[in-house]
């Protein structure tokens, strides 16, 4: 990825968007003390935009389209790995479901739509699969 | 002696000798699962949005029902027993929540249903000596990976089945059963979870995640699958239709990618200790209609009689 210049402010970190990720993941984001460890053991980083560790970074700075413009939060499998190792105990998997939330909710936002499925993979397809997926790209 | 079962909407349908092992095998041991009365989908992924209360409905309706049967309900879908497990710890530690949700669906809860794991079960219920004495054909010849995936384990706090990391349950069983079992590093990693809906299926849910992303599922299936094989296995074990689905589907996609790569079965657990116990192998979907690798070949060479 190619460097990306940001501006930092005092009324971006404390804007409303960081207070609606925490409210909606029930995390502090400031907790986090970006030790990486988190990245470290995502078994998803190869198909990320950015780490794990960089998407909270954002966040913590109220950088909401950086946050919100990356894959990151789409390719998150909601493993948990990332908070079975976080030193300071941040649920980094909840902070990716409400950066989800967050572009899901106002609706019209779907990202897949079950008319686009072929028939033939959802003969094959598990239940548990389909409600999964659409639970976690439509609102 | 009965006790109550959550089957789940997978293990009716497309996971059928997942369901009908887990039952039959029960019977051996002297249970009779008794499926919950009125039970529905429970919502398949826990929701991790702490405001979102509806989301916790379903699975706490499903405990309220199971409540009607007596305080435990036995499920083996690991992904409903993450969501019945976390809902119900959601409910035990947050009264106003619990009170929204049994005012909502009109039914009487207090957080007293214990959720167990049928792996669980054969572990502190009918315990390793029994299934060992009950054991009617030798599955010795089986080298077998187990396959713990994240729902099964994570997060531990909510959870607490075994170690999140360095799991030992599903080992012990199948190695209770006779099975000759292979230690190998990716037992606990991710095999790409709902990822799949996204990237096998649409274009449009390819681009949801972005190109580079749409092979995520059978790059993460294969990392384990390629750890499994080198580790000497012949098949993986575990207790998840996604799980079976994302390691098993991937696996012609990763045969065009990987040079050298090879095929390896993915059976339940319990498919397998139907089997170990002498039970009609023709009964348990070990066929080419339910999974993409087809197990029969494995099978046949273990269940000769
Ligand atoms: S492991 Fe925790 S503290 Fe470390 S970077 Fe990740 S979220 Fe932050
Ligand atoms: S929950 Fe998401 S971010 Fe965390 S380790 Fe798993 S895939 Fe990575
Ligand atoms: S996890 Fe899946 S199979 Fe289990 S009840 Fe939910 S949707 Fe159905
Ligand atoms: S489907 Fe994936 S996310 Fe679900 S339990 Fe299996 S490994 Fe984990």
């Amino acid at each position: 990825m190619s460097p990306v210049r940001v501006r930092i402010s005092r009324d971006k970190v404390r804007s409303d968007f960081v207070r609606l990720v925490n409210e909606i993941s029930g995390q502090n984001v400031l907790n986090c003390y970006q030790c990486g460890r988190c990245s470290a053991g995502c078994p998803l980083t190869f198909a990320m935009d950015i780490l794990p560790s960089q998407v909270i970074r954002l966040v913590q700075l109220g950088l909401e389209e950086e946050a919100l413009g990356t894959n990151t939060p789409w390719v998150c499998a909601s493993c948990m790995t990332c908070f079975a190792r976080c030193p300071r105990g941040v649920d980094l998997a909840k902070v990716m479901e409400a950066l989800r939330a967050i572009k899901l909710r106002p609706g019209d936002a779907d990202r897949i739509r079950l008319n686009q499925f072929p028939r033939e993979a959802l003969a094959r397809l598990p239940q548990q699969g389909l409600v999964s997926g659409l639970r976690k790209f439509t609102g | 002696m009965e006790i109550a079962y959550f089957p789940g909407c997978t293990l009716r349908t497309k996971a059928i000798g997942f369901d009908n092992s887990v039952r039959d095998t029960a019977k051996v041991f002297g249970y009779d699962l008794v499926e919950v009365p009125d039970w529905t989908c429970c919502g398949a992924t826990f929701n991790l949005s702490v405001d979102n209360v509806m989301a916790l409905a379903p699975p706490i309706r499903i405990l309220a029902n199971a409540r009607k049967l007596g305080n435990e309900v036995i499920t083996v879908c690991s992904g409903c027993y993450n969501v019945l497990k976390r809902a119900n710890y959601t409910v035990r530690n947050d009264s106003e929540k619990l009170a929204k949700i049994t005012d909502f669906i009109e039914m009487e809860y207090d957080g007293d249903v214990e959720v167990i794991h049928y792996l669980e079960f054969l572990r502190d219920r009918v315990g390793y000596e029994t299934i060992k004495t009950n054991i009617k054909r030798n599955l010795e010849g089986l080298k077998v990976v187990p396959y713990y995936g994240c729902q099964l384990l994570r997060p531990y706090d909510e959870i607490q089945l075994d170690d999140p990391e360095a799991p030992t349950i599903l080992d012990e069983v199948l190695d209770a059963m006779g099975c000759t079992v292979v230690d190998f590093p990716h037992k606990a990693e991710c095999c790409g979870n709902f990822l799949s809906v996204c990237t096998d299926l649409t274009p449009e849910g390819r681009q949801a995640v972005g190109e580079e992303a749409a092979t995520a599922v059978s790059e993460c299936s294969f990392t384990i699958l390629d750890a499994a094989a080198r580790a000497g296995a012949d098949l993986v074990a575990l207790s998840c239709p996604l799980c079976l689905y994302n390691l098993d589907v991937a696996q012609d996609q990763i045969e065009k990618i990987h040079f050298g790569f090879r095929k390896m079965p993915i059976v339940y657990f319990s498919q397998l200790l139907a089997i170990a116990l002498g039970l009609d192998t023709d009964k348990y979907a070990l066929d080419s209609e339910h999974h993409f690798v087809d197990p029969s070949a494995v099978v046949r060479s273990v269940a000769k009689e």
